[in-house]
C-alpha cells in the first residue's frame, strides 16, 4: 500500500523544473554577443545619429549638442570634396574588386591543375593575407619611393626614367590599388579555391565525355557551380574595399592633392582631425547607408537566385 | 592621487600642503599677479620638490600623464629620476599626435580627471586654454616662488591664452619654424642669404638650373594635403605681408593681392624641389636636406636641425645655417611656432604634485639634459646660450633668434579645420588639380563659411 501511495503520489506531483540556467541557456548563449552589440554598436549607432542631426562642441561643460535639423547633410551634399570622395571610393571599389576577385579566380584555377609544388605556392600566396596591412603599406611605400625605392631602380635597370608612383594624380590611386590587390587577392584566392575543390566531379566527367573544351567546360560548367561562392566573394570585397583606409593614409594620407580621398578618408578627418563630430556622424551615415542599400540589393536580387531551393 | 592619499605634509607638522592652502599662500603672494617672472628661480633648484616648495614632501602615489608616443621614449630617463627622487609614480599614456589630440579633447571636456600632466602643441591652447580644460597656473606659480624669465618670451606667451589671462601651459620644446640653406651652395655660386621670397625663388631657380644634375635642387617643402601643405606655406604668405585672417577680425585674407602673389610663388618653389613634394612630410624634408637634395627649406624645424647637425648622419654638417624667415620688403619677418606646453587638467587631483613636476621638468637642468641627450629643443634663453652646448649644437643661436621672431599660428580653436580646409587646396594646386588662384578662392570661401557657421564672424 505505501509503495502505491508513493507512486501515486509521484505520478501527481508536477515534473521537476529544470534549474533557470537551463530553462533559459539560449538567451544565455547569446547574452554576451547581444550585450557587447549593444555596449559596442547599437548605442554608439544611436549616439552617431544623433550627432549627425546636431552640431556637436566640445566645451568645459561636456560635449555639447545643437540641433540643426539636416544641416549636416545639405553641408555633406555641397561639399565638393565630399563628391570627390565618392566617386574616388567608387573607382577604388570597382577597380580592386574586380582585380581581386579576377586574380583570386585565375590563381585557384591554376591551383587545381596538376602544377609542381602546389603546396609550397599555396603556402607562399597566404603569406600577403597574415600580414598586418600597417606593415604592407610601409613597405610598399618605401618600395615606391622615387629616389631609392626598388620599383625605380628596376626601372633605371633597363634605361626608364623614374616614376613617381605616390606623387602623381595619375598613378598614385593605382599604384595604391596594387597593393590592396596584392594583399587581398590570397584571401579571394583561398575561398575561391575551397570552392572549386568542393564542386562534384560529374558533369566534368560528363563534359569531359561530350568532348568539350576546356573554355566550354569553364564556361557551362566551372562557372555556373561556382557561382554562389563568387558572389559572396564578390560582394564581402566590395564591404571592405569601400572601408579602405590603412594603406592610403599611411601612404599618402590621401593625396597627392586630394586624388586618393576616399570617404572613410573624409570621415576621419572631419571627426578626429577637424573634431566636427556632427559632420563626421553625418557622413558616416550617408556612407554606412549606401552599403546596407548596396549589400541588401545584392543580396535579395543577386544571390537569391541561388538561395532557392532545388528540384 | 590625493593628498590624503600622498600624505605630503608641510614644514610645519600637520599642515598639510594641499591647492587650498597653495592658493591662500598665493593670495598673500598678490593676487592677480602675472606669472611673467615666476618660474625661473624654483626652476633652477635641485630635486626634490620638497627643497623648491620649502616643504618636505613624503612623495607617494600616482601622476597620470600624457605624451605623444614619440616623446614618451625620449622623455622616460628623466620621467624615471623624478619618480624616484619623490617616490612619485608615474604612468604616461601615449597617443601618435591625432589620437592624443582626440583623447584630450574627449577626456578634457568631459572633466574626467584622468591626467595630471598633458603635453600639448600650441595650436590646441585656444581650445584647451580658451575652453578652461586646463587650470590656470598663476597663482600656483606664484604660491611656489617660480618665475618665467629665463624662458624665451615669446615662447612663454603660448601659454598665456586668452591672452593676458594668466598662465595655462609652461613650453617644455622650444620647436620654432626656421629657414635653412646650404652656406656651400650659396657660396659656389655668388649667392647672398636670401632676404625676400622673390630672392628664395631666384636663387632656388639658380641652384636647380645648376645642380639638378648632381641631384641637388633649390628648395624643399611640404605637399602633403591638410597640416603639411599648410605649415609649409604659412611662411610664404605671411613673408608677403598678409595672414590666414584679418589682424582685428576672424576674416579670412586669401583672396588679397598678397596671398595672391604668396600661392604664385609656393606654386614656383614646389616646381623646384626635389620630384616627389606632394607626398613629402615633416621628416622626409629632413632627409632630404641631411642627404644633399636641397640647398634651402622654409620649412625646418629643430628636431630636423638637430639631424642636419648631426654627423653620424648628415651628408651636410657644418655646410648648413638657419635664421629668420624670409619676408618681402617692408614686411616683418615671423617664425611659427610649434611649440609643446605642459598643463594641468581641470579636474586633476594631484595639481600640486603635477606643478611641482612641471617646474623640475621644465627647469634648466632638465631641458639642457633633454636637449644634448634626446634632442628635443629647449625654451630657456639660458639653456640655448649655455657654452657647452653651443658647441655641439652650432645652429643653437638662429634657433634662439628665431624663437625671439616667434609668431603662433591663428590662435582660434578652429584652427584645425582652417588648417585642414587651407592645406587640402594648397596640396591640390601643387599636384596639379587646380591652380594658385582657384585654392585660395576656394579656401577663403569655405573658410569664411566655416567661421560664420561657428558664429566667430557675421555672413
Amino acid at each position: 500500500m505505501a509503495t502505491e501511495a508513493r507512486a501515486a503520489r509521484f505520478t501527481d506531483e508536477a515534473p521537476a523544473r529544470a534549474p533557470w540556467w537551463e530553462r533559459n541557456l539560449a538567451w544565455l548563449l547569446v547574452a554576451p554577443t547581444v550585450i557587447m552589440f549593444v555596449l559596442f554598436a547599437f548605442i554608439p549607432s544611436l549616439t552617431a545619429i544623433r550627432y549627425a542631426f546636431s552640431r556637436v562642441r566640445l566645451t568645459r561643460a561636456g560635449i555639447t549638442q545643437e540641433f540643426i535639423r539636416f544641416e549636416n547633410f545639405e553641408r555633406a551634399f555641397d561639399d565638393p570634396i565630399v563628391r570627390e570622395a565618392v566617386g574616388i571610393t567608387l573607382r577604388w571599389v570597382g577597380v580592386v574588386t574586380l582585380a581581386e576577385v579576377g586574380l583570386g579566380l585565375l590563381l585557384a584555377l591554376l591551383m587545381t591543375q596538376n602544377i609542381r609544388w602546389r603546396a609550397l605556392f599555396t603556402s607562399l600566396l597566404i603569406i600577403p593575407i597574415i600580414m598586418p596591412p600597417v606593415s604592407v603599406a610601409i613597405a610598399w611605400f618605401f618600395m615606391y619611393e622615387i629616389n631609392f625605392g626598388v620599383f625605380n631602380y628596376l626601372l633605371g635597370e633597363v634605361g626608364v626614367s623614374p616614376v613617381r608612383w605616390l606623387s602623381d594624380v595619375d598613378y598614385a590611386l593605382y599604384a595604391m590599388m596594387a597593393v590592396d590587390v596584392w594583399q587581398a587577392t590570397p584571401f579571394t584566392f583561398l575561398l575561391l579555391y575551397a570552392g572549386l575543390l568542393a564542386l562534384p566531379r560529374d558533369p566534368y566527367e560528363a563534359a569531359a565525355i561530350d568532348g568539350a573544351t576546356p573554355w566550354q567546360i569553364f564556361r557551362t560548367v566551372t562557372l555556373p557551380l561556382l557561382a554562389p561562392i563568387l558572389l559572396v566573394v564578390t560582394l564581402l570585397r566590395v564591404i571592405d574595399a569601400a572601408r579602405i583606409f590603412d594603406k592610403i593614409w599611411i601612404m599618402t594620407q590621401g593625396g597627392p592633392g586630394t586624388s586618393a580621398y576616399t570617404m572613410t578618408l573624409n570621415i576621419y578627418i572631419q571627426g578626429f582631425r577637424n573634431l566636427d563630430f556632427g559632420y563626421s556622424s553625418a557622413l558616416s551615415f550617408l556612407f554606412q547607408i549606401v552599403l546596407i542599400v548596396i549589400a541588401t540589393v545584392y543580396v535579395k536580387r543577386v544571390m537569391a537566385d541561388y538561395a532557392a531551393p532545388r528540384d | 592621487m590625493s593628498d590624503e592619499d600622498n600624505g605630503v605634509s608641510g614644514s610645519i607638522p600637520g599642515a598639510k600642503l594641499t591647492r587650498r592652502g597653495l592658493l591662500k599662500q598665493s593670495a598673500a603672494v598678490g593676487a592677480g599677479a602675472v606669472a611673467a617672472s615666476r618660474l625661473g628661480r624654483a626652476a633652477a633648484a635641485p630635486s626634490p620638490a620638497s627643497q623648491r616648495y620649502g616643504r618636505p614632501r613624503q612623495g607617494g602615489g600616482t601622476l597620470v600623464m600624457a605624451f605623444t608616443s614619440d616623446d614618451t621614449a625620449k622623455i622616460q630617463p628623466l620621467l624615471d629620476d623624478y619618480s624616484e627622487a619623490n617616490n612619485v609614480e608615474i604612468e604616461v599614456r601615449q597617443s601618435p599626435y591625432d589620437p592624443l589630440y582626440t583623447e584630450l579633447n574627449l577626456n578634457l571636456s568631459g572633466g574626467t580627471g584622468a591626467y595630471d600632466v598633458i603635453s600639448m602643441d600650441d595650436p590646441w591652447m585656444p581650445q584647451f586654454a580658451g575652453g578652461e580644460f586646463i587650470m590656470n597656473l598663476d597663482e600656483m606659480l606664484a604660491a611656489a616662488g617660480a618665475e618665467t624669465a629665463d624662458f624665451v618670451p615669446e615662447l612663454i606667451a603660448l601659454g598665456d591664452f586668452p591672452k593676458g589671462t594668466g598662465l595655462r601651459g609652461i613650453p617644455w620644446v622650444g620647436n620654432v619654424q626656421v629657414f635653412a640653406w646650404r652656406t656651400d651652395v650659396l657660396q659656389e655660386l655668388g649667392l647672398e642669404v636670401p632676404k625676400t621670397w622673390d630672392e628664395v625663388l631666384s636663387h632656388a631657380q639658380a641652384i636647380t638650373d645648376a645642380k639638378q644634375g648632381e641631384g641637388l635642387y633649390g628648395i624643399g617643402l611640404r605637399g602633403v594635403s591638410g597640416n603639411a601643405a599648410a605649415t609649409s606655406f604659412l611662411p610664404v604668405l605671411r613673408g608677403h605681408g598678409v595672414d590666414i585672417f584679418a589682424a582685428d577680425s576672424w576674416e579670412p585674407q586669401l583672396t588679397t593681392p598678397e596671398a595672391m602673389q604668396a600661392i604664385t610663388t609656393h606654386l614656383a618653389l614646389a616646381k623646384l624641389t626635389p620630384p616627389g613634394v606632394e607626398t613629402v612630410t615633416h621628416a622626409i624634408n629632413g632627409t632630404n636636406m641631411y642627404e644633399g637634395l636641397t640647398a634651402m627649406s622654409a620649412d625646418i624645424w629643430p628636431d630636423l636641425l638637430l639631424q642636419i647637425f648631426d654627423p653620424e648622419l648628415s651628408k651636410v654638417v657644418g655646410k648648413v645655417e638657419v635664421g629668420g624667415e624670409p619676408a618681402q620688403a617692408g614686411v616683418e619677418p615671423l617664425n611659427m611656432t610649434g611649440n609643446w606646453l605642459l598643463g594641468i587638467p581641470e579636474g586633476s587631483e594631484n595639481a600640486e604634485q603635477a606643478l611641482d613636476f612641471i617646474l623640475w621638468f621644465t627647469a634648466a637642468e632638465q631641458q639642457k639634459r633633454l636637449l644634448l641627450e634626446q634632442n628635443i629643443p629647449a625654451t630657456r634663453i639660458s639653456v640655448l646660450e649655455d657654452p657647452e652646448a653651443v658647441e655641439q649644437l652650432a645652429f643653437l643661436p638662429g634657433l634662439l633668434a628665431a624663437g625671439r621672431n616667434a609668431f603662433p599660428r591663428p590662435r582660434t580653436n578652429l584652427y584645425p579645420q582652417v588648417e585642414q580646409i587651407y592645406g587640402q587646396y594648397v596640396a591640390q594646386a601643387i599636384a596639379g588639380q587646380i591652380d594658385g588662384e582657384e585654392a585660395m578662392t576656394k579656401s577663403n570661401d569655405e573658410i569664411r563659411a566655416l567661421m560664420v557657421r561657428e558664429g566667430q564672424l557675421e555672413e
